[in-house]
């Protein structure tokens, strides 16, 4: 019926033949074909997202993608911290290191005693000095000390006259010694002692 | 990575960028095959998934915007779309004309981004544009006739680039992608009545614009003495 309007009607046939050719027209023109460089982003873009698909596929790996994530993001937000932080945390050590000595207590030293060493890891110290009167001339002596802090030997110099060496042995065992400590264990040591005429010294 | 699970060569260049697709790979999976197996992260399926669209959506892309690297733009956006919600592909329709959609749907944002932003700018892209015909060249054909087909060819695309794309749309989808009614009716969610009534006023505003670039130019004028 078409085809027998369109032998009769010239316009019609026109018309048609006209938007017949326009058809062919259009499909005549050239497949566009992408260009290498779009093919080779498509391929990664395909792998990249099977990965990501496959690093959701179970729950397992759902919670290791979570867990990734998540790290990923806390070190994103302690990153802008971290310099900061750690030059804060430097400088308040080297600080703290710088007023730790100012901060030890001073030591206490009795009646004009100075006690400046002992062999050992810590110092010796003593108790209380017998009440004596003392001494016409400066005097050293080595004193050895047992772990109790026991006075087990001491050694005076041959100068000293008989009185003078009464008078240190005398100051020497009514003096209460306090042993040195190594690792916080009092251990046996040597200790000097110097006899001056206003104060004694303790060397170690 | 990317090349060993999608068949890169050495070369960088593509298997899949032959326009023969290797049998009893892509052609012989079905839809509900290939999204089955998209879905299950097989290799496969995504080298067969764009072995069997990336050339038609191209070629789809470039024909409603008219510029290759919009075109690609687009391409890799769609894919992108597929890979990732191709779990959520429902099956009312089939992928082709689902991808189909998806693409008029990005050549759309990819236009109107164009006329927001990117009017004023002028290209760097110098890639030469790859095109292949659809006919076998005949070895009996004259220069001359190659010639006259050449500019056939510029004729009809500055046409059809010339006309609304509402009707660019339903022309390309019909007549080059040969999509039938249905098809176009679904890639473009609209009724088949204004499918069939945009692809005749497509057709007319072409028609007008391929005769106003073929009237002859008057081979003399009057001019004022």
């Amino acid at each position: 019926m078409i085809s027998q309007h369109l032998a009769q009607c010239r316009e019609c046939s026109s018309y048609t033949r006209e938007m017949s050719d326009l058809h062919t027209a259009l499909r005549s023109l050239p497949v566009k074909t992408p260009p290498a460089r779009l093919i080779t982003q498509l391929q990664v873009l395909a792998s990249r997202e099977r990965m990501r698909l496959l690093s959701r596929g179970t729950l397992v790996a759902l919670l290791h993608f979570w867990a990734a994530e998540l790290q990923l993001f806390f070190d994103n937000l302690m990153r802008p911290f971290a310099i900061p932080f750690a030059g804060g945390l430097v400088s308040a050590l080297f600080l703290f290191s710088m007023l730790v000595p100012g901060l030890h207590a001073p030591h206490r030293a009795t009646a004009d005693v100075l006690l400046s060493g002992i062999f050992g890891q810590t110092q010796a110290t003593f108790d209380a000095l017998p009440p004596f009167g003392f001494i016409e001339d400066d005097v050293t002596v080595e004193v050895t000390l047992d772990r109790d802090g026991s006075v087990l030997d001491y050694s005076i110099p041959n100068c000293v006259n008989g009185k003078l060496r009464n008078d240190i042995a005398n100051m020497i065992l009514f003096t209460n010694f306090q042993p040195p400590t190594e690792f916080g264990m009092p251990v046996a040591g040597k200790v000097l002692v110097s006899f001056r005429r206003d104060r004694i010294d303790v060397k170690g | 990575m990317a090349s060993s699970v999608l068949g890169l060569n050495s070369d960088g260049e593509s298997l899949g960028a032959s326009s023969c697709e290797r049998p009893g790979t892509a052609s012989d999976r079905t839809d509900e095959e290939l999204v089955r197996e998209l879905r299950a992260g097989e290799e496969a399926a995504y080298e067969s998934l764009l072995q069997r669209f990336q050339q038609p959506v191209y070629n789809l892309a470039y024909r409603l915007l008219n510029d290759s690297s919009d075109a690609s733009d687009v391409v890799q956006e769609v894919f992108l779309k597929v890979f990732r919600n191709v779990g959520r592909f429902r099956r009312q329709s089939s992928l082709k004309t689902w991808i189909y959609r998806i693409t008029v749907n990005e050549a759309h944002n990819q236009r109107r981004w164009f006329f927001r932003h990117r009017s004023r700018e002028v290209g760097l892209d110098t890639e030469p544009e790859q095109t292949r015909s659809r006919n076998v060249p005949d070895s009996d054909r004259s220069p001359f006739d190659y010639t006259s087909d050449r500019e056939r060819q510029e004729l009809v695309e500055n046409a059809l680039a010339q006309i609304n794309p509402l009707f660019r749309e339903v022309v390309v989808l019909r007549d080059i992608e040969d999509l039938s009614y249905e098809e176009i009716a679904e890639v473009l969610q609209i009724s088949l009545g204004t499918v069939k009534s945009r692809i005749l006023r497509g057709r007319e505003a072409l028609k007008e614009g391929l005769t106003a670039r073929l009237e002859p130019e008057p081979a003399w004028r009057w001019a004022p003495e």
